[in-house]
């Protein structure tokens, strides 16, 4: 009876067996394609959008493009429109050195751990600013996703912006499946979705901050860019930036529609205090990216 | 005289329904004379959302509609704010709304003690008869949703658990595990944000806006004292507001009073003969009149689906035709399937004999057999 393993008698042909195994792999390739590791942290977003900016199309994005930049984030943005690739399966999501994947959230942590954050020093003001971002998180956003999403003259735009880097008909599925999302995220809000009604929230939405502004440069008489003046653009850059349809990009549809898809932005075009707002804030952006 | 139908109330709450109660209040504090019906129905409601408010022959429905419809009607609380204050209740009116609204909704349906021992007996308590198990389930269906933005997800609150595990939950004691099993949620960072904003808005004021009441201390009652007086299992969010935010505890408390004091300015609640009209409805329809009903489906479905009516317009061949084998495809799936039912024994269809005849005929055959023995 044998007692340790090599008086077995199949221990030559086990020590073959592994002798035979360690010469694998006979050959390594250097690999085909290696990831540059990242030198500086990277934001993906949607982009480039139809005027080719270097600011996203999707407000989200923009909020968090205005506000990296007013923090002095060095950052590089990747235009990636596939919002499945991000941890919580929306964009914008941030990669930073190292290899952590970071969501909005997480995010704002990671921005207050490792570089200046201005805040509004009153508490009372910041509390006034979470009120504020409430407020453009529900009834300015009701109002743009229905009018990039529901609107049929701004549905050809969306499916190119959003979906025209897929392949044939799955663009026309996920347009379709985006504008049901749409419908969903604003009944969540509201019992009923009623253009008029969405419309007139909106309009009440940017009378409010267009009197919140007044005459100072940003929100709450701040010298410099909060996070609410960052909110405020980027859904106020997405509402002016976007082209609406016209008569000669989309002859069949009437009239009527035709106007239906400007109104939003006309309601915006309206408050000048907000346009001048806008400018503003892109000209910093310019300056600073 | 306004009537108002609304949600009625339950634990400890004048309403369980935040949009009602700010509704109430704002006319209680308006010294606006109303009669209340507690419906407990959103089917009472055209929209499908209550508050639903009846001012002479306007129906208005939903929370903003019924709100601009008061302020239509001279009754502005909101006439001693500035534009500047205006624009701002907006804003804490939406944070009210969804982030602080959806807190709530996670610590009543994400906290299966909390959804099993005092949210759904307290609904169904509320809800008259047929609703008490369709409308339930649609509160739940429409709180899984709002929550699923957050990254919360709604678990069946009895599924998979037998019976034993439900008991032993049930009677587990409240020690200091439990209460922490899920309090480090990050549903309760947002809500303490939210408590902390508001609480710095309040500050030493009496009202959110100086010594009178606005729009916004109606909505925040509204909200907030679902936050703080309901006496759930694991009221969590009652014990951040006492503990953390004594200040924010204590407006809710005297918003209370300010509700309850102000009542002797409404007239009093209507009593049993001054119903509201309710909307008709399905269940309403046959429960009014029964017969009624089965006339009406019984001459437009039964008697002759395919003949025109004399007052609509008539139909076209090709309609005809749909209804045709429309019938003809219903009948055709009712007979497979009582043939599938049939064909593979579900139902089984046997003449039994009268069992205890036979037994007994037998007895007396042995008994007999027997006696044939002895006789040999």
């Amino acid at each position: 009876m044998p007692t340790t393993l090599d008086q077995h008698p199949l221990f030559p042909i086990l020590q073959s067996f592994k002798s035979a195994l360690s010469t694998f792999p006979l050959k390594t390739n250097a690999p085909v394609h290696t990831p540059t590791p990242l030198e500086k942290p990277t934001l993906f977003i949607y982009g480039p959008g139809p005027r080719n900016s270097a600011l996203s199309f999707d407000a989200e994005c923009v909020v968090w493009q205005a506000w990296l930049t007013s923090c002095g984030v060095e950052y590089a943005t990747e235009h990636i429109n596939e919002p499945l690739s991000g941890p919580k399966g929306k964009l914008p999501f941030l990669v930073v050195p190292g290899g952590k994947t970071l969501n909005t959230d997480q995010m704002q942590h990671w921005l207050s751990k490792n570089y200046t954050v201005h805040t509004l020093a009153d508490p009372e003001k910041q509390a006034d600013s979470q009120a504020i971002i409430s407020l453009v998180e529900t009834k300015l956003r009701d109002a743009l996703l229905f009018s990039i999403f529901c609107e049929a003259t701004n549905t050809q735009l969306m499916r190119q912006t959003y979906f025209d880097h897929q392949s044939f008909p799955l663009p026309h599925f996920l347009a379709h499946q985006a504008r049901e999302g749409a419908f969903d995220e604003i009944l969540l809000r509201n019992d009923t979705v009623v253009r008029s009604e969405i419309y007139r929230g909106a309009a009440q939405a940017l009378d409010a901050l267009s009197v919140t502004l007044g005459e100072d440069d940003y929100f709450f008489g701040s010298a410099q860019p909060t996070f609410v003046d960052a909110t405020v653009f980027g859904y106020l850059h997405v509402l002016l930036s976007r082209p609406v349809g016209t008569s000669t990009t989309q002859p069949t549809l009437t009239e009527e529609q035709l106007a239906q898809g400007r109104q939003l932005r006309e309601l915006t075009l309206e408050r000048k205090t907000l346009v001048d707002f806008a400018k503003r804030c892109v000209r910093n952006l310019s300056n600073n990216g | 005289m306004l009537q108002l139908l609304t949600w009625g109330g339950a634990l400890d709450c004048p309403s369980l329904d935040p949009a009602c109660l700010a509704v109430e209040t704002y006319i209680r504090l308006s010294g606006l004379p109303y009669q209340r019906q507690l419906v407990n129905n959103p089917n009472a409601s055209p929209t499908g959302d209550l508050p639903v408010l009846i001012d002479d022959r306007i129906w208005v429905s939903g929370y903003d509609r019924v709100m601009s419809q008061l302020i239509k009607t001279g009754n502005d609380l909101d006439k001693h704010l500035t534009a500047q204050q205006k624009a701002l209740a907006k804003g804490y009116m939406s944070l009210l709304q969804t982030t602080m609204q959806d807190c709530l909704l996670f610590s009543w349906y994400h906290d299966a003690k909390n959804y099993t021992s005092n949210i759904r007996p307290s609904l169904a308590h509320l809800i008259p008869f047929p609703y008490r198990y369709i409308v339930p389930m649609q509160m739940r269906k429409r709180a899984k949703a709002r929550l699923v933005p957050y990254g919360v997800e709604l678990t069946e609150a009895d599924k998979n658990r037998s019976v034993f595990e439900r008991a032993r939950e049930a009677n587990r004691a409240e020690s200091v595990s439990t209460l922490m099993e899920g309090g480090w949620h990050h549903m309760f960072t947002r809500v303490r944000e939210g408590y902390k904003t508001l609480q710095t808005k309040l500050g030493d004021q009496k009202f959110f806006f100086g010594d009178s009441p606005s729009t916004l201390d109606c909505v925040a009652f509204g909200y907030l004292s679902l936050h703080y007086f309901p006496k759930l299992a694991r009221d969590r969010l009652r014990i951040i507001l006492e503990a953390e935010f004594p200040s924010l505890a204590k407006y809710i408390e005297r918003m209370r009073d300010l509700y309850e004091s102000s009542s002797t300015l409404s007239s009093p609640p209507p009593t049993a003969e001054t119903k509201t009209p309710v909307l008709p409805s399905f269940f309403n329809s046959i429960a009014a009149d029964p017969w009624a009903w089965f006339q009406r489906v019984k001459s437009e479905r039964l008697v002759n689906p395919f003949a025109s009516t004399e007052t609509g317009p008539k139909k076209s061949q090709a309609e005809l035709d749909f209804e045709r084998k429309r019938v003809w495809s219903i009948a055709a799936g009712v007979f497979s399937v009582v043939v599938y039912v049939v064909w593979n024994g579900l139902v089984r269809i046997e003449k039994i004999e009268d069992g205890d005849e036979a037994y007994d005929s037998g007895m007396y055959d042995v008994e007999e057999d027997e006696e044939m023995d002895e006789e040999d």
